[in-house]
This record gives C-alpha cells, sequence and structure tokens, in this order.
C-alpha cells in the first residue's frame, strides 16, 4: 500500500513538472515565433471553450479520439500493437460513404445512416482482423502491417476520390450523401449530435466487455500471460484476431461518424492524424477505458484551441501539433506515463 | 521514354535510399525509429534554410549532419536513456517535426523568392555514353555518386569493423553483449545519432536535389516507405538500392506515363500502394524478413557496469583515443 501511494506521489510530481516542462519549451517555442506566449496560449483556451460553438467543436473532435484511443488500447491490453487506427478508421469511413451513396433513393434516412455506420464498424473491423490474421497465422509484426495496412487505407481512400468518385464538385472530397442521411443534432447552434452519444456509448461497453465477459477476459489473459491462457485452453491466435478487430471496429465507427454525421461526404484530409494521437490518448489514459473520454477531451482542446491561433496570433494551426507533442514527449520522458512493454519485434 | 524513366526514378528513390540506410543501421542496432519521417523534414528544412541564407547546394547539403546529430542527440536520449517506447515517441517525435516545420516556414519562408541552386548532373566520361544506363546512372548529380559509394562502405562498417558488430550485438542480444563488456547504450546512442545524421542528409536531398526549396510536408510520408524499403531490403545496406529502385521507378514510371500523355489503365494513387502492400506482402510470406530480436525494446543499462557517460564516450574514444581517455 505505501508502496503505490510513493508510486501515485511520484506519478503526479511527474504530470506536474511534465505539465510546466512543456508550457516552458512550447513557450520558446512561441517567441521564436514573435508571439507572446501567454497571448497564445490565451488564444488556445479561448479557441477550445471560449464560446458554445469552440465547446461543441472540442466535444466533437473528442469523439474520434476517443474512439481511436479504445482501437489501441484494447488490442495492448492483449498484447498487441495497434498503430493502425488511423488506417482503420479510413476504412470505417470509406465503407459509410460507400454504402450511403449506393443506397436506392427510395430508402428512408434513419435506415441508412444506421446502416452506414454498422458497414463502418464492419469494415473497421475487417481491416484490423487482417493485421490479426496475419500476426496469428504467419507471425508478421502487427506493428509494421497495421502501419502499413494505414498507408494502404489512405490510398484507396484517395483511389477512390480521385478515380472514381470524379466530379464531386469540391476537389479532394467524394460526392456529398443524400442530405435526409445524418446524426440527429443534440445541441443547437454546435455541431454536437447523435456521434457523440454513440462514442459514449461504445467506450462505455468496451469498459464492461473488458472487464465483465468472457471476452475480456481473455483478452486481457492473453495480454498478460500468453502461456497461463494457452494452459486455460484460451485460443491465442483467435483471441488476437478478435483483440485487433474489436479495436478495428471502434476506430471504423470513428469514420462511419465524421462521414454520416460530421462532413456528410468523404474528405481526403478530414483527419489530421486522430488514428496517431490516439495511441496517446490510450497511454495517457493508461489503457483504461473511463478515463480515455477525459484524456480525448484534454487533447482535443489542444487540437481545437490550435485553429484559433491563426486568428488570434496570426501563426499557423500547427503550432498546437507542437504543443501536443512535447506535452505527451515529456509526460514520457519524465516517466509520468508508460507504455506498457510488450516486447520484441522480431522472433524471440 | 525508358531512359527518362531511369534518370527520374534514381533521383525519386534517392531521399528514400538515404533514409533507408540510416533505419536499416539503427534497426539493427535495436531500436525502431518510427521518427524517421521527421529527421527527414528537420533536414529538408534545415538545407532549404541554408541554400535561401547562403546559397550553394554543398553547403545545404552539409548543414543536414549537424542537424541530423543535433535531432539523433535528442531522439537518442529519448529512446536510449530515458528508454521511452521507441513506437510512441517516434509518432509524437513526426507531429513535433511537422509541427515545428510548418509554423516556421509559414512565419519565416513563404512569399520570399527562394534560390533554386540545385546540384547538376555531372556526368562520367565513356560510363556515361553507354546507351540507357548511362545516363541513368552516370550523368547523374553528385550524391547520387554519393550514395552507390556509401551503400558498400556502410555494408563493411556493419559486417567488418568493432561498431558494425558491436551494433549487431546489441540489436539481437543485448544483454548477452552486455555481459560481454559491450556498453549497450553507449553503442545505441552512437547508432540513433549516425542513423539521424543519414536520415537527415534524405531529407536534404529532397531539397538540394529536386526542387530547392522546402514545402509543408515535403517529405509526404518518404520516412514510412524507408521503414518498409528496410524490411524488403532485409537490413542490408546493400539491398536498401535496389528495394528503393522499386518504389522510384514505379513513381517516375507514373509521372512519364501521365506526361507522355497516355493514360495509364493502373491510376497513380493505385501504384503509390504498391510500397505498403510489397512490405506487407514481404513481412507475412518471409521468415527472414524479421527483424532483429533486440528491436523496439529499450535494455536499461544494469548499475554497478560501467557507467552511463563511460559507455556513451566509448564510441569516442575508440574513434578518437587520444583526446577521449
Amino acid at each position: 500500500m505505501a508502496r503505490s501511494v510513493t508510486t501515485n506521489r511520484r506519478q503526479s510530481l511527474g504530470v506536474l513538472l511534465a505539465t510546466l516542462a512543456s508550457a516552458a519549451l512550447t513557450g520558446l517555442v512561441f517567441v521564436a515565433l514573435g508571439v507572446n506566449p501567454i497571448a497564445a496560449f490565451a488564444a488556445m483556451l479561448e479557441g477550445a471553450f471560449g464560446s458554445d460553438f469552440r465547446l461543441g467543436q472540442t466535444l466533437v473532435v473528442t469523439t474520434p479520439l476517443a474512439l481511436t484511443a479504445l482501437a489501441a488500447a484494447i488490442p495492448f491490453r492483449a498484447g498487441l500493437w495497434n498503430v493502425g487506427g488511423e488506417g482503420q478508421m479510413y476504412a470505417g469511413a470509406i465503407a459509410a460513404v460507400s454504402v450511403a451513396l449506393g443506397m436506392p433513393s427510395g430508402v428512408s434516412g434513419p435506415v441508412v445512416a444506421t446502416s452506414a455506420l454498422v458497414i463502418g464498424v464492419v469494415a473497421g473491423a475487417g481491416w484490423g482482423a487482417i493485421a490479426g490474421l496475419f500476426k496469428a497465422g504467419f507471425g508478421a509484426n502487427e506493428v509494421i502491417v497495421t502501419l502499413m495496412l494505414s498507408f494502404v487505407a489512405i490510398g484507396i481512400a484517395q483511389l477512390l476520390i480521385n478515380g472514381v468518385w470524379t466530379g464531386a464538385g469540391i476537389s479532394g472530397t467524394s460526392p456529398t450523401i443524400p442530405t435526409d442521411v445524418g446524426l440527429m443534432n443534440l445541441w443547437p447552434g454546435t455541431p454536437v449530435g447523435l456521434g457523440e452519444v454513440l462514442g459514449v456509448v461504445a467506450i462505455t461497453s468496451a469498459a464492461i466487455m473488458m472487464a465483465r465477459t468472457r471476452l475480456g477476459f481473455g483478452l486481457r489473459t492473453i495480454g498478460m500471460s500468453p502461456d497461463a491462457s494457452r494452459l486455460a485452453g484460451f485460443s491465442i491466435g483467435r483471441l488476437q484476431v478478435y483483440a485487433l478487430a474489436i479495436g478495428g471496429g471502434f476506430a471504423g465507427l470513428a469514420g462511419a461518424i465524421n462521414v454520416v454525421g460530421i462532413n456528410g461526404l468523404l474528405a481526403r484530409d478530414f483527419s489530421p492524424g486522430y488514428g496517431f494521437m490516439g495511441i496517446a490518448v490510450a497511454l495517457i489514459a493508461g489503457l483504461r477505458p473511463l478515463l480515455i473520454l477525459p484524456v480525448a477531451f484534454l487533447y482535443a482542446a489542444l487540437l481545437v484551441g490550435g485553429y484559433n491561433l491563426p486568428v488570434e496570433v496570426g501563426i499557423s494551426t500547427s503550432a498546437s501539433l507542437v504543443v501536443q507533442a512535447v506535452l505527451v514527449l515529456s509526460l514520457l520522458a519524465l516517466g509520468a506515463i508508460r507504455a506498457p512493454s510488450l516486447g520484441a519485434l522480431g522472433r524471440s | 521514354m525508358t531512359e527518362a524513366i531511369l534518370v527520374s526514378g534514381i533521383l525519386l528513390m534517392l531521399p528514400i535510399v538515404w533514409a533507408s540506410f540510416g533505419e536499416a543501421i539503427c534497426e539493427q542496432a535495436g531500436v525502431l525509429n518510427i521518427g524517421v519521417e521527421g529527421v527527414m523534414l528537420a533536414g529538408a528544412f534545415g538545407s532549404a534554410v541554408v541554400l535561401r541564407e547562403f546559397g550553394g547546394p554543398w553547403l545545404a547539403l552539409w548543414a543536414s549532419i549537424p542537424l541530423g546529430a543535433a535531432v539523433g542527440c535528442v531522439l537518442g536520449w529519448f529512446y536510449v536513456i530515458r528508454g521511452t517506447d521507441q513506437i510512441v515517441t517516434g509518432i509524437l517525435f513526426n507531429f513535433l517535426m511537422l509541427g515545428l516545420t510548418t509554423v516556421l516556414y509559414e512565419k519565416y519562408l513563404t512569399g520570399v523568392a527562394q534560390s533554386a541552386g540545385v546540384f547538376d548532373p555531372v556526368a562520367i566520361p565513356l560510363l556515361s555514353d553507354i546507351p540507357l544506363i548511362g545516363p541513368a546512372l552516370f550523368d547523374q548529380n553528385v550524391i547520387v555518386y554519393l550514395a552507390t559509394l556509401a551503400a558498400p562502405l556502410l555494408f563493411l562498417l556493419m559486417r567488418r569493423t568493432w561498431f558494425g558488430l558491436h551494433a549487431r550485438a546489441v540489436g539481437e542480444r543485448p544483454e548477452a553483449a552486455d555481459v560481454s563488456g559491450v556498453g549497450v547504450s553507449g553503442v545505441r546512442f552512437a547508432a540513433v545519432v549516425f542513423a539521424c545524421v543519414l536520415s537527415s542528409i534524405g531529407g536534404a536531398t529532397l531539397v538540394v536535389t529536386q526542387s530547392g526549396q522546402f514545402t509543408i510536408g515535403i517529405t509526404s510520408g518518404q520516412g514510412f516507405i524507408a521503414l518498409a524499403v528496410v524490411v524488403l531490403a532485409r537490413w542490408n545496406p546493400l539491398l536498401v538500392l535496389p528495394a528503393a529502385a522499386v518504389f522510384g521507378m514505379t513513381q517516375a514510371f507514373q509521372f512519364q506515363a501521365q506526361s507522355a500523355g497516355f493514360a495509364s489503365s493502373v491510376p497513380f494513387e493505385a501504384w503509390a500502394l504498391l510500397p505498403y502492400v510489397a512490405t506487407i506482402a514481404v513481412v507475412v510470406a518471409s521468415k527472414r524478413a524479421q527483424y532483429p530480436a533486440g528491436c523496439g525494446i529499450h535494455y536499461p543499462s544494469p548499475a554497478g557496469h560501467r557507467g552511463l557517460t563511460q559507455q556513451l564516450l566509448e564510441p569516442l574514444r575508440r574513434v578518437a583515443p587520444a583526446r577521449f581517455s
């Protein structure tokens, strides 16, 4: 008990130091850009929370960050890296927009929206399962396979946008899906809608699944001790496929929500790297599903706050990437967050 | 047509070649540097600034070397000394460099007419007269020749020198290397710094052999392609050249097909998928395409062994015994 209190105290101290260090370092970057750091941080705060619309925007960005964090966290608990949340999200988005565009015009909006979401989840899960099958069947390293599959999915999105869905009007996007296909808006004046509720539901069910079900137990067991779980009769390969498929499903949901609920089309660059940021969110949250939500919200605030920087202080939005990266790197360097060690990339 | 494809293909594969050289060495020493894309961005940005301020492609190329070493020291501190997770650190480092170069570019470099002093092709007498391969291989800029020279040298470095042997030992079995007296952290740190220098040269190559200027996100995923090339080349610097050529040539073929006006039946975007699909295929199909066994795991220096500072000085002491003993 005493030991865990010390660890907690050391960890909180690490978080405090890391926050101060990253504020100082990013402050220096702002000074180098000729910007008052206080004004810059104030602009980010204002941009993330300053009005109903901005707070709503932050909530909307929280959803894909939380879902892709889940996509990383669940395979992690099963002892697998999923660096491919980005690609699984694109797979979900591609599938959702294909369904929404391909449905015959007689079908009612809610039916189309629901099927687009479901197919999006299935596509994300399938994209994750490919890596799982290669891992279980051929021992192919999942870090490299999920990473490469991400670029394949993004490339397929490009291919479809430039080659199949041409003449969309706006360059770099698919055609717009029918206007009656969408997710109900829940907070007028902001983009917050049913998608955010779906995100919360998904995270809660993931938490319940991991803690309370046989499947969740199996996933945690192969993560903690593959040998013990083999003796207990779990099929490791099958659980590895499930872990990546379930993770991919959540990322796919994020992509489908973006298409159906937010943009109403597939934009080539709809993601500023949510899938990769999700990995950081998952680690900061210590892989606990319920902590993912607040961490994703704070991370989203940094991202959305950055959109205010060009307006207020005249520097690029990308400065918020610097703030995020420095913060998480400081947390890592000071030991405030720790990635679980999953062993080597190579044969063991 | 064929000649044009060969010539531009070699030019396009060049940045990937240098980045892959670096990544191959780093991974053999047991550090997976997913941040290679960010290192390339840093090198490209730095050399573009030098090119604009001082002019001259040579100076711009040289500038990328200390810059790469500095970036390597930062990454080495994370990967080797702090022992932070290599995958997460690398991903965030890429975000950091993308953000930094973008804000600096938008603040200081946009709207200014940039000099385009790039390396011109230098024809090697006689050899460049060979039909087809002559212009492609022997009438190129000097960095092509440097890369051709570097491949066997790096191969020998990894197979025949104390550095290469120690690096491969700490990459495969860090415990075994440690008990036989090799300072794991020192060798890994040196490997990361050296790898970042090579990758930074790759980034600079994008500037000094192509457009002569920086653009936002100029690396456009070439660092990730380098990660793929390294697997295809099985961590062998000599095989990096043909592995990278596959990607350079397909890209060049596409550009040529477009400009020559005959619409290829396979769209450009499909060809862009090739490196990623090929890597997956190789990793899945080949048991020999396995990462070095210690790659990706931090090896903490055991207490009571030689101190960390001593370990870090060890590579320097080997190079210049008089100064560091």
